[in-house]
């Protein structure tokens, strides 16, 4: 698997114009063993949407079983397994990784005019770490499977009679969290080091200061993650008392250690995310985005803020009433800076020339969808109302709001903003748009109804509804809740699979893209679609990111132009 | 975080250098966070347990002062090699890797003989389920560092025939450098790991 990539780029000799990254070397190895962070970008890409469709599928037999009161297709023990290896797969393989390691390699070095990130082999070797930690985790199916939820909570992780599975599991998560360090190391000195002349920290564009901020957390966050697999790892294998009450040990200092990463977590996953929606908003509507400096400040805020909040998973965990309402309300003070964004972006909107492309539906869904989730988190963190919701599918559909909602739904947009640069094809708008409907209505259908199963009781990683222990109005009104939830995530499952079929379709019959074919101004604009295998042969021309005065539509090329009336051209185009 | 040959995205050697220095000095703030939990994590059991969960414990064996003593010598070593490269003594460089090297074998192997004298007690300790996590604390965290020391002799080693094969000037030792670096941490990390559970029991 170290084969390195033989083939030197022609330093500054004039490459033909059809040489690119895709077309530079080929063979399987050339893919395999790169350096070049474009297409360890696409492996990325490729490999994290595998993990995704299979992910899906657990969510399909999760919302199978629970479409109709009653046993349908799983076991309890089944049952439990596919919410887990659901969560497991979403969470760890494919929200986390997702948007920095995918499309944040594909783009970060061209939007920052780099040639490549400051480590390119550190960066081979964190694909290989996260190749390593996904087949250990799906594998966890054939030792006996793991049935514990994601978030792993002891005693069910050291007591259950899958031992095995943990062990895989626990070794799993350790090996992607270095992936995730490492990748946040390396992109983080990129930024630091390797912005050319001109390109100021705030001439970054804001996708470069969410991964940035996002850089920060996965160094700092991720090692409490690997000690407490670890630590549960020799627990399990050694049977000594650390977090198992059994045997002496603390199980709430397991559900601290357990947050403290996981609730800056959700910001690893949400924040690149938002980092996409303002490149979208503000390109997809021509106009300059509102506030950048808050934008990029609240990032930061952000990041620094969610290593204070962990114990708003544990309001009932027994820790003191004095530290509920501590982290109720530093809970309270983190909504502000996603507010402050949030604000940000509808004042870009304003007045915008908007275009409704495939890639800006996808911004106003997730403008939607994040408002929900982050109003929902606020009754979340009220105590009063926590105590109802807790541990029912309020917090089910909340998390979904934020993490599909806002996370996956930026990345799935930024792939449509991104396609035609990574591939040089233009997709199906029309299927784009209704794909981006379904989706969007099928999403709505399966959450918001969850939101009303919590409100009215149902508790979460519940096989079923049914028997001597519920009422027959609560199986009949659940059941109603539920019925619907499952339709609309068929509904979603449909659109999922219009994607696929469209994007797939596009790489064979897609019109070519354009270098330029929404009017963005950021620098991966500059260069051709595809870009070559050196990004730039001379540095780029480094201006506002977001001054989308100086482009004009070009008719014939079916993309955007610096104006011709303006002496200096981007770059050397 | 290897100097890269040949696919560096940056124009001058010290750029990359220094971006390398960077990236490490990042990482070594993440190991920071994983040793600095696992010893909040210690003392909050710790503390938990209780005054006198310390008492039917047997004391910490001797041999941890002279692994401590080893391990310091070994950062000296390191220094040493580290001034001589900056001064142009390739010769003393060779020797003081060596000497780092050797060093840390020893410590390793201090440390073993220690596990081995604390496991007797263990077993016996294994019934009273207070003093069972003070013991697996140990084991814990001083094995812990033994597998980063374990992971710096790696690249130590080869830093080591580098060097041996005259690859580093006074103008050009990033692998040096970086060992150093890593190698002062280790230290570091392990007075404290020491001091808590010298503390502790
Ligand atoms: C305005 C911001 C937010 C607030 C105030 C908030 C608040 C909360 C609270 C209080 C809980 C615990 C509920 C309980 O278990 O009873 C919770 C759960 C959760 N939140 Fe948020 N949240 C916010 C944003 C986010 C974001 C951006 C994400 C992810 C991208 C996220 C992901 C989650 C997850 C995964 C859980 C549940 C984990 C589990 O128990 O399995 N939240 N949120
Ligand atoms: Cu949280």
């Amino acid at each position: 698997m170290t084969t390195i990539d033989t083939t030197k780029p022609t330093p500054g000799a004039e490459t033909p114009p059809v040489d690119n990254y895709l077309t530079h070397s080929s063979g399987i190895m050339s893919w395999l063993g790169t350096l070049d962070h474009k297409r360890i970008g696409v492996m990325y890409l490729v490999s994290i949407l595998t993990a995704f469709f299979l992910g899906g599928m657990f969510a399909m037999l999760v919302r199978l079983e629970l479409m109709f009161p009653g046993e349908q297709i799983l076991s309890q023990d089944q049952y439990n397994m596919a919410f887990t290896l659901h969560g497991v797969i979403m969470v760890f393989l494919v929200i986390i990784p997702s948007v920095p390691a995918s499309l944040g390699n594909f783009v970060l070095p061209i939007m920052l005019g780099a040639k490549d990130v400051a480590f390119p082999r550190l960066n081979l070797f964190s694909y290989y770490l996260w190749v390593t930690g996904a087949v250990l985790a799906v594998s966890t199916v054939f030792f006996g499977g793991v049935d514990t939820g994601w978030t792993l909570y002891v005693p069910y992780s050291t007591t259950g009679t899958e031992m095995n599975g943990i062990l895989l599991l626990t070794f799993a998560v350790f090996v992607l969290g270095f992936s995730s360090i490492f990748t946040g190391i390396n992109f983080i000195v990129t930024i630091h080091r390797l912005r050319p002349p001109g390109m100021t920290w705030f001439r970054m564009p804001l996708f470069l200061w969410a991964i940035y901020a996002t850089g920060i957390l996965q160094v700092m966050a991720t090692p409490v993650i690997g000690i407490t697999v670890a630590l549960l790892a020799v627990e399990r294998l050694f049977g000594i008392g650390i977090f198992d009450p059994a045997l002496g040990g603390d199980p709430v200092l397991f559900q601290h250690f357990f947050w403290f990463y996981s609730h800056p977590a959700v910001y690893i996953m949400i924040l690149p995310g938002m980092g996409i929606i303002s490149e979208l908003i503000s390109v997809h509507s021509h106009k300059h985005i509102f506030g950048y400096k808050f934008i990029a400040f609240s990032s930061v805020a952000i990041a620094i803020f969610s290593f204070i909040v962990w114990g708003h998973h544990m309001f009932l965990s027994g820790q003191s009433p004095l530290m509920n309402v501590v982290f109720s309300a530093i809970t309270f003070s983190v909504a502000i800076p996603s507010a402050v964004k949030v604000f940000n972006w509808l004042a870009t909107l304003y007045k915008g020339s908007i275009s409704f492309n495939t890639p800006m539906l996808y911004a106003l869904s997730f403008l939607v969808l994040f408002t929900i989730s982050g109003l929902t988190g606020l009754h979340l963190g009220t105590l009063a109302t926590d105590i109802h919701l807790h541990d029912t599918y309020f917090v089910v559909a909340h998390f979904h709001y934020t993490m599909m909602g806002g996370a996956l739904i930026a990345m799935i947009g930024g792939i449509h903003h991104w396609w035609p640069k990574i591939t040089g094809r233009m997709y199906s708008e029309f299927l784009g748009r209704t794909a981006c409907g379904l989706i969007f209505v099928g999403f709505n259908l399966t959450f918001f109804t969850q939101f009303m199963l919590g409100s009215k009781g149902m508790p979460r990683r519940y096989h079923d509804y049914d028997g001597p222990n519920w009422t027959p109005e609560a199986t009949e009104l659940f059941g109603t809740y539920h019925f619907w939830s499952s339709i609309g995530s068929f509904v979603m499952a449909a659109g999922f699979f219009l994607i696929a079929f469209y994007l797939l379709h596009s790489l064979f019959r897609g019109k070519k893209a354009p270098a330029n074919p929404w009017g963005g101004r950021s620098l991966e604009w500059q260069c051709a679609s595809p870009p070559p295998h050196d990004n730039f042969s001379e540095p780029p021309h480094v201006g506002d990111p977001y001054d989308f005065t100086v482009l004009e539509w070009d008719e014939q090329e079916q993309g955007y132009h610096w104006r011709h009336d303006l002496k200096h051209e981007p770059g050397e185009a | 975080m290897a100097d890269s040959a040949g696919s560096s995205p940056f124009a001058k050697h010290e750029a990359q250098v220094s971006a390398g220095t960077l990236g490490l000095w990042f990482f070594l703030a993440a190991l920071t966070i994983l040793f600095g939990a696992s010893v909040l994590g210690y003392w909050v059991i710790r503390l938990g347990a209780g005054r006198d969960a310390a008492l039917d414990l047997p004391a910490l064996p001797r041999g941890l002062w002279f692994s401590t003593a080893l391990l310091l010598a070994s950062s000296g070593a390191m220094h040493w090699a580290l001034t001589s490269i900056r001064n142009n003594r390739s010769g003393q460089l060779q020797l003081g890797l060596l000497a780092t090297t050797g060093l840390g074998l020893a410590f390793l192997g201090v440390q073993t003989r220690c596990w081995v004298q604390w496991a007797a007690p263990l077993a016996a300790a294994l019934s009273q389920s207070q003093t069972r996590f003070l013991l697996t604390g140990f084991y814990v965290l001083t094995g812990m560092h033994a597998l980063h020391v374990i992971g710096g002799l790696i690249p130590l080693t080869i830093v080591t025939l580098r060097a041996a094969c005259g690859r580093y000037s006074p103008s050009y030792y990033p692998g040096v450098r970086y060992c150093a670096m890593y190698w002062y941490f280790l230290d570091g990390v392990w007075l404290v790991l020491f001091a808590t559970l010298l503390l502790g029991t």
